[in-house]
């Protein structure tokens, strides 16, 4: 289990924090995204996880062990896969046979299944791969390495089309119980089938921390011209088909979480989602 | 798993650096060693279409191998040179946060990781210089036998410093002072990981600065005739102190271990603590 507890960090010479006094548990199994604007603090929190970055308070705890630590038994549970990365110029091949010794779950069987779901040969080099390509065979990888606890940056940025649809299936097909995902990203609609749980980040703190069944139990989502519905609705927003709303889930809805529209809806009113979801990590301003 | 040393992680590490940077390293010792091939040819052909022709001078030539002296000045400065840039190079893996992520996540300690790296870039390194110095010299020692048969001065250029004891103590004050300097390049490339190179040798020219000004002020208010700042027994130890060449050889080999050792220490406190953002 990944315990984060009371963690703030700056960045040098930053005057407000980064994340402040953020704490949250997430239990082990499924696959977890961690949503919010561009400087919310999701990849630093990634960084913190992985025990990449040192907090100046606080910590992050995986399996009781403290990951800043970076232990080598720590390091060979934990596989980040960052937006950027440079990887060493030499065949697949080679890579494979030198980095996956590090790694006692590495299973060859599912490198090769998750390359041909990405229609990647093995025979590359990784040198002559374009940054698509790169991330492609990096997450391969990463999932065959089979570590209780993957951290993805923008997993999709930099893939195309297929390799978008690819991904979800490749993401999907390696899930187990007790392998812990965490995606961060703003490209919600590459991952919305994905989630079993999402995680809000904005203003340094934590706006909304549900399982994806949870928020459908409570919250409907549908695309109406009914003006009744758009009355009773706790968020509203024109689309090309109709009014985008967010309605409480009385038990007459059953759809599908929009993402889209739940992280619109938690950063134009907050408020609105905090009445919902009761969260101790919401900032005063936001409380009713 | 060991938390902190594991042999055979260690081996695993080890094969991993050799693989992925053998070929940037061979081609850093292959740019060195070309110099080398260079400067003896041009050293070699210059003294035999100078002076070989000419009778007066024909005779100078063989009885000052002025060649094998410019060789050996070129050997100090490649180790030194050579061997700082090689200690900057050793923090090349987390120079930036897209290289130093894949590096700082694989699963070993980061004793291993540092000790692997040091000895790819200290040891590794002056061993593989010296013995391709030592071939290059040996070849160029060879090619002026068979050119000049009767020449009886043809000599290696690392000889001169194994004649007798002095030199060989020389020589073992340059390696103490070669690895004094390589261990400051160390330190630095661990605090400087992006241009280590030319940051630490900045940095050291600086507190060059710093300190000769401020030893030249100590010295001169200590000994300064006028002023009457020197201690007795210091005085008298002064006076008495009458150190051999051994002696001083002895102190200064202490000295640099001790000091090379610090910046070592130092060096792998600072890449265990290493992030992957730069805090200053």
């Amino acid at each position: 289990m990944l315990k984060i507890d009371h963690l703030t960090f700056f960045y040098p010479h930053r005057i407000k924090p980064v994340i402040d006094d953020f704490s949250m548990e997430l239990p082990a199994g499924g696959v977890y995204g961690l949503l919010g604007r561009n400087g919310a603090g999701k990849s630093t929190l990634l960084y913190l996880i992985a025990g990449l970055l040192t907090p100046k308070s606080g910590d992050v705890t995986f399996a009781g062990v403290n990951t800043r630590l970076r232990m080598p038994s720590t390091l060979a549970d934990i596989f980040i896969v960052p937006e950027e990365f440079n990887l060493p110029s030499m065949p697949l091949e080679n890579y494979i046979n030198l980095y996956s010794t590090f790694y006692p779950n590495f299973s060859r069987e599912d490198m090769e299944r998750h390359l041909s779901t990405f229609e990647l040969p093995t025979d590359i080099h990784l040198g002559a791969l374009s940054m698509g390509q790169k991330k492609k065979a990096y997450m391969c990888f990463a999932l065959a390495c089979n570590t209780p606890l993957l951290l993805m940056d923008e997993p999709t940025n930099g893939l195309d089309i297929p390799g978008k649809a690819a991904f979800l299936r490749f993401i999907a097909s390696s899930m187990t119980d007790d392998r812990t995902v965490i995606i961060s990203t703003h490209q919600v609609r590459d991952i919305n089938s994905l989630l079993d749980h999402v995680v809000i980040m904005d203003n340094r703190s934590m706006l909304l921390n549900e399982s994806m069944a949870e928020i459908r139990r409570r919250l409907a989502f549908v695309t109406t011209d009914n003006p009744s519905l758009v009355e009773r609705a706790i968020y509203a927003q024109p689309g090309v088909q109709g009014v985008n709303v967010v309605l409480p889930n009385d038990g007459s809805f059953d759809t599908d979480v929009d993402l889209k529209t739940l992280f619109e809806l938690s950063a134009t009113a907050p408020e609105s989602l905090a009445a919902i979801f009761p969260n101790p990590q919401l900032p005063p301003k936001y409380e009713n | 798993m060991k938390t902190d040393f594991s042999l055979e992680r260690f081996n695993r590490l080890f094969r991993l650096e050799m693989k992925r940077d053998s070929r940037t390293n061979l081609m850093w010792l292959a740019v060195i060693f070309g110099l080398f091939i260079l400067l003896s040819v041009q050293l070699t052909a210059f003294r035999d279409y100078n002076y070989a022709d000419k009778n007066s001078e024909v005779y100078s030539w063989y009885f000052n191998d002025y060649t094998a002296d410019v060789m050996l000045v070129f050997f100090w400065i490649g180790l030194f040179l050579g061997g700082c840039f090689s200690a900057s190079m050793m923090m090349h893996p987390i120079r930036d946060k897209e290289s130093a992520i894949p590096s700082m996540m694989l699963p070993a300690s980061q004793l291993e990781k540092f000790a692997v790296r040091w000895i790819t870039y200290v040891p590794i390194f002056i061993v593989l210089y010296i013995t391709g110095f030592v071939i290059i010299d040996a070849l160029r020692v060879a090619y002026c036998t068979v050119t000049h048969p009767t020449a009886i001065n043809i000599r290696f250029a690392l000889s001169p410093m194994f004649n007798d004891k002095s030199t060989m103590l020389a020589a073992i004050c340059g390696i103490c002072a070669f690895f004094s300097y390589q261990s400051l390049f160390v330190l630095g490339s661990s605090i400087w990981p992006k241009k280590s190179f030319i940051k630490t040798f900045l940095g050291l020219i600086v507190l060059n600065g710093i300190c000769s000004i401020y030893f030249s002020g100590l010295a001169l208010a200590l000994f300064e005739p006028n002023m009457n700042y020197v201690p007795l027994w210091l005085e008298n130890w002064l006076e008495h102190f009458n150190p051999t060449r051994t002696m001083m050889a002895c102190a200064v080999t202490a000295v640099s271990i001790i000091f090379s050792s610090i910046n070592y220490v130092l060096a792998y406190y600072r890449y265990r603590e290493s992030e992957i953002i730069q805090r200053w």
